[in-house]
């Protein structure tokens, strides 16, 4: 991968988790998020996969360690478990099927309850490159993402078209929230995982100590 | 050349007895030595070669460097070495033989060496031993002789040479023939690998003790055989090549071919001795604890043919279309009797043509004729390499005997792309107790055109990938899952005899690899009661406290068997669950190619869920290098390792099928009883006893005679039900096996 080299610089992680119906292209999402490549005859997702990258915002480095979760109902009682300690959380739908669209508010529900409490919750609407099958606007999509106070964005995982900005717009509201001390990043990433271990390998982990007592 | 890996090894070389038998029908002027009397003519003969018997008197190997090259036999094999000669094998098949500095000294015998297994065995520190088993012989006697170009000697030295080569091992008679017997030589042997130096020491007992033995055997195979027939293979012999460049050839295989075999006409043929030469490998273990050990591709599915033959028999099912069935299966099948009880020696023996085998009591299981060998081959080594847990089985290929020549690739012939035995025995084994008829398939396929609409839209779009079955492509194959597909209609038809649970993710999986190996109403068959068995049905409800147990289960065996690896994995973050769903749910079709994945299924159809998690520690410790090596630090190395990239790494179906008769093995028992509880608990389902063909049959016997029978159950195919089974169905089922095999055996006759 790219960022093989980068690998271990970096001054913060981030959760994020990938949720929403089975079909509505999560997988995908990921797959040209982290490869740049749309991901031909890409399987189920069983259970929950794993993928990360480091981006670039606001002059810092920052890793994202992305839980792609299964969507079928079935797995629900399983994926739950995954939300916590997100940071961030992307709710995919399908543009061309409105079930997906409709089962947006249960979804949403499950990342405010499950996640942290201030997780930064942003819409997807996915497949926005099949503009003759479209069964929900954007307009619509977007009116609800504004009542429900979180972000929105329509990508095509097969194009790439706005994938790199749901993660990067994500991530620029959570930095964001730590610069103005609303979430303490050491919290971040909890309980599971140790990455901060990694961190302090190097000087991104002075950067977040001393950002810590600074907040 | 490089192709020729033994030559990287074979540097230094001590040999402790490979030696070569004249046969009584060799070519009219060797003038073969007489009936019972081989040692002398062969002594004689050697002396008459010269350097080679020399060394003999005193019956010790020593060390000679191999030359790197050998002129007139491009890419050899080393075959033995001692004090004053090498011998030698082309890829042509030719025996050669060289003194002690380099010198050629010409070719023994042209045309047909035979190299029957290779195994390789590395041990935790990366070193690694091959082992493999060599047979020299002569070509049936309406064979053509071979002699290659390259080759500068006439067939007359040829015979001389080859006569020369008894004298070896059954000269070698030190005095210690009773002291010790062929078994501690072994014992001394099996320790060999671990530091050059004790090469030395144990070189002189292996020799020593074999002596005996092999006189005997000797005497025997000098015998003509009563058929007229002369013996085909002349020597046996294993040979272990260290990384280190240490050679040893294992004399033990001679003695144990004298302890059992010859009793048939041509009992030269290598089938008893291979047999015995198991027993001896196994250290005082008569054959009988060797059965489960068997590796290689095949060995899942003659396991569940045998399984299912003694399920049948049991249920006194005789079903008559079995024999022809698996006749038609494995060809000339054969059956391969391996004991029952520890204290039972296998004898038996194999007519000349090598197509049958029959021994007193036992349960079978199925065995072309051209594989026995390997295959009980592959038992001994097996077991000689589990007594040792400092080893870890890598890598076998085996080849079919009865071919001229060295045979190389022979495993490609036998991995499992056809998946002939699997479309018989899969449906066999997962049996159809919900008494599914075609009928109810078209029903149930026409609903779902019928309402395509609703409950298809889960099921349709699917896509699966699987990778190519043979592995010489190596490719990735998809199988659309379109609803217009087998797949998506044979999941479809489920969604509507299943409405409770409908399409779960990973059931394409699983249907997909059904339809891979059966046409779609049996699979259809297959998939709904796969889909019925307590352990597939518990984990698609994916209900949280089946997935936590579960996955607690497989924390505890992990951390009690790779506790560096369990540790790394849970600083990682990753909890078992997240990659232990995907495994189970998919039978390991997902993550795995499928014909590694096809021998999990074997084994779990064998016995049960226990398999799934002894698969799970099997992949761990394939990854270990890996997790260990520092990709395992974050979350998604760990994933990616058991994830994406675990294709690469555990594309061996026999080094896997090792792995996870290791990982049984070394499981506590009652974890193991907990995970059958586990998989009883579930849906409060208990098992009916000799129900037949049923999922897990062995498991549920091995669960009712509770922890300490439950060990048994994935190591030996037999042991769980035999164990769990109250003795008379015991009696009636081999009383039943044995009618089966001696209807089979008549057929041949």
């Amino acid at each position: 991968m790219a960022s093989e080299k980068e690998k271990d610089q970096y001054d913060y992680l981030f959760k994020f988790i990938i949720i929403g119906d089975a079909g509505a292209g999560k997988s995908c999402l990921l797959h040209q998020f982290i490869e740049n490549r749309y991901k031909k005859g890409s399987s189920h997702t069983i259970g929950v996969e794993f993928g990360s990258k480091i981006i670039h915002v606001g002059g810092r480095n920052i890793k994202l360690q992305i839980w792609d979760t299964a969507g079928q109902e079935r797995y629900r009682s399983v994926t739950r478990s995954y939300y916590r300690g997100a940071a961030g959380a992307l709710i995919v739908y399908d543009i061309t099927n409105r079930d997906s669209y409709n089962h947006l508010v249960n979804w949403l529900q499950d990342a405010r309850t499950l996640a942290r409490a201030d997780t930064s919750i942003i819409t997807v609407g996915n497949k926005c490159d099949m503009k003759d099958k479209r069964a929900v606007t954007f307009l619509e999509a977007s009116r609800c993402a504004q009542e429900n106070d979180i972000l929105f964005l329509e990508t095509s995982a097969l194009t790439g078209e706005g994938v790199e900005d749901v993660f990067i717009k994500v991530a620029r509201v959570i930095l964001n929230k730590i610069e103005d001390g609303l979430i303490d990043p050491n919290t971040m990433v909890s309980g599971t995982h140790t990455g901060s271990q990694r961190i302090g390998s190097d000087s991104g982990g002075e950067a977040m100590s001393s950002k810590t007592c600074s907040c | 050349p490089a192709a020729e890996p033994v030559v990287e090894f074979a540097l230094r070389t001590f040999a402790f007895g490979l030696f070569l038998r004249p046969g009584r029908a060799a070519p009219p002027d060797d003038g073969g030595p007489p009936p019972g009397a081989p040692e002398e003519a062969a002594g004689a003969g050697g002396g008459g070669e010269g350097e080679g018997a020399a060394g003999d008197a005193e019956g010790r190997w020593e060390a000679v460097r191999v030359p790197a090259e050998i002129a007139g036999a491009p890419g050899f094999t080393t075959l033995a070495c001692r004090r004053h000669c090498c011998l030698g094998i082309t890829p042509e098949g030719d025996v050669h033989r060289w003194d002690a500095a380099g010198r050629g000294a010409g070719v023994l015998a042209c045309g047909f060496g035979v190299e029957w297994s290779l195994l390789v065995l590395k041990d935790e520190a990366g070193q690694r031993v091959q082992l493999r088993d060599v047979g020299i012989g002569y070509p049936s006697p309406g064979g053509t002789r071979n002699a290659p170009a390259s080759s500068s000697t006439s067939p007359a030295r040829s015979q001389t040479g080859s006569r020369q080569g008894p004298g070896s091992a059954p000269r070698s008679p030190s005095g210690s023939q009773a002291a010790s017997p062929p078994r501690g030589a072994r014992t001394e042997e099996g320790t060999f690998p671990t530091s050059p130096a004790a090469a030395g020491g144990g070189g002189s007992p292996q020799g020593a003790g074999g002596g005996a033995a092999c006189d005997e055997h000797a005497r025997r195979l000098g015998q003509t055989p009563a058929g007229g027939q002369q013996p085909r293979v002349h020597a046996v012999g294993a040979i272990a090549l260290m990384d280190s460049g240490e050679v040893y050839t294992t004399e033990v295989f001679h003695s144990g071919v004298a302890a059992d075999g010859c009793d048939g006409a041509s009992g030269a043929w290598l089938g008893p001795s291979t047999l015995a030469h198991g027993s001896a490998l196994g250290e005082a273990q008569p054959l009988g604890s060797v059965r489960g050990a068997a590796v290689g591709a095949r060995a899942s599915a003659y396991r569940l043919a045998q399984r299912l033959v003694n399920q049948r028999a049991q249920a006194k099912e005789r079903c008559l279309a079995l024999p022809s069935m698996l006749e038609s299966l494995f060809g000339n099948a054969c059956f391969l009797m391996r004991s029952l009880d520890a204290s039972e020696t296998v004898d038996g023996d194999i007519d000349a043509t090598g197509s049958s085998f029959s021994a007193p009591s036992a349960h079978a299981a199925f065995l072309p004729p051209g594989q026995i060998h390997a295959e009980l081959y592959d038992l001994s080594v097996a077991e000689w390499a589990r007594g040792r847990t400092g080893w870890r089985y890598e890598k076998e290929n085996t080849s079919e005997v009865k071919t001229r020549g060295m045979r190389r690739n022979g495993r490609d012939a036998m991995t499992l792309d056809g998946g002939d035995e699997k479309n018989i025995l899969w449906p066999m084994a997962i049996g159809n107790v919900l008494r599914i008829t075609p009928e109810l398939f078209q029903i149930h396929k026409q609903q779902a055109l019928d309402a395509r609409r609703a409950e298809a839209a889960a099921a349709a779009n699917v896509l699966i990938t699987l990778s190519d079955p043979p592995r010489s492509h190596g490719r990735e194959r998809s199988i659309e899952c379109i609803s217009g597909s087998d797949c998506g209609r044979m999941l479809e038809a489920y969604t509507f005899f299943r409405p409770d649970i409908g399409y779960v993710q990973g059931m394409s999986f699983l249907a997909a690899v059904l339809l891979l190996y059966l046409p779609p109403y049996p699979a259809f068959v297959g998939l709904c009661n796969l889909l019925n068995s307590p352990s597939v049905l518990g984990l698609y409800r994916l209900e949280p406290g089946c997935v936590e147990c579960r996955a607690e289960v497989f924390r505890q065996l992990c951390a009690a068997q790779m506790p560096a690896v369990a540790r790394v994995i849970e600083e990682a973050g990753l909890r078992p669950e997240m990659f232990l769903i995907e495994w189970f749910m998919t039978l390991y079709s997902k993550c795995l190619p499928i014909d590694v994945a096809s021998v999990i299924w074997d084994l779990f159809l064998l016995d049960g869920e226990v398999v799934l998690y002894c698969a799970g520690l099997a992949l761990l410790r394939v990854s270990e290098q890996e997790l260990l090596a520092g990709g395992g630090a974050d979350l998604e190395g760990c994933a990616r390792i058991l994830g994406e990239e675990l294709r690469e790494r555990a594309n061996d179906p026999d080094e896997l099928l090792w792995q996870l008769s290791e990982a049984e093995r070394r499981a506590p028992p009652q974890l193991l009883a907990e995970i059958r509880s586990i998989e009883n608990a579930e849906f409060g389902s208990t098992p009916l006893p000799g129900r037949a063909g049923v999922l897990g049959a062995g498991a549920v016997a091995a669960g009712a005679a509770g922890a300490p029978g439950a060990g048994a159950s994935l190591g030996s195919p037999g042991a769980g039900s035999l164990a769990g089974a109250a003795a008379p169905p015991l009696q009636r089922g081999l009383a039943a096996v044995s009618a089966l095999r001696d209807s089979i055996v008549s057929r041949w006759r």
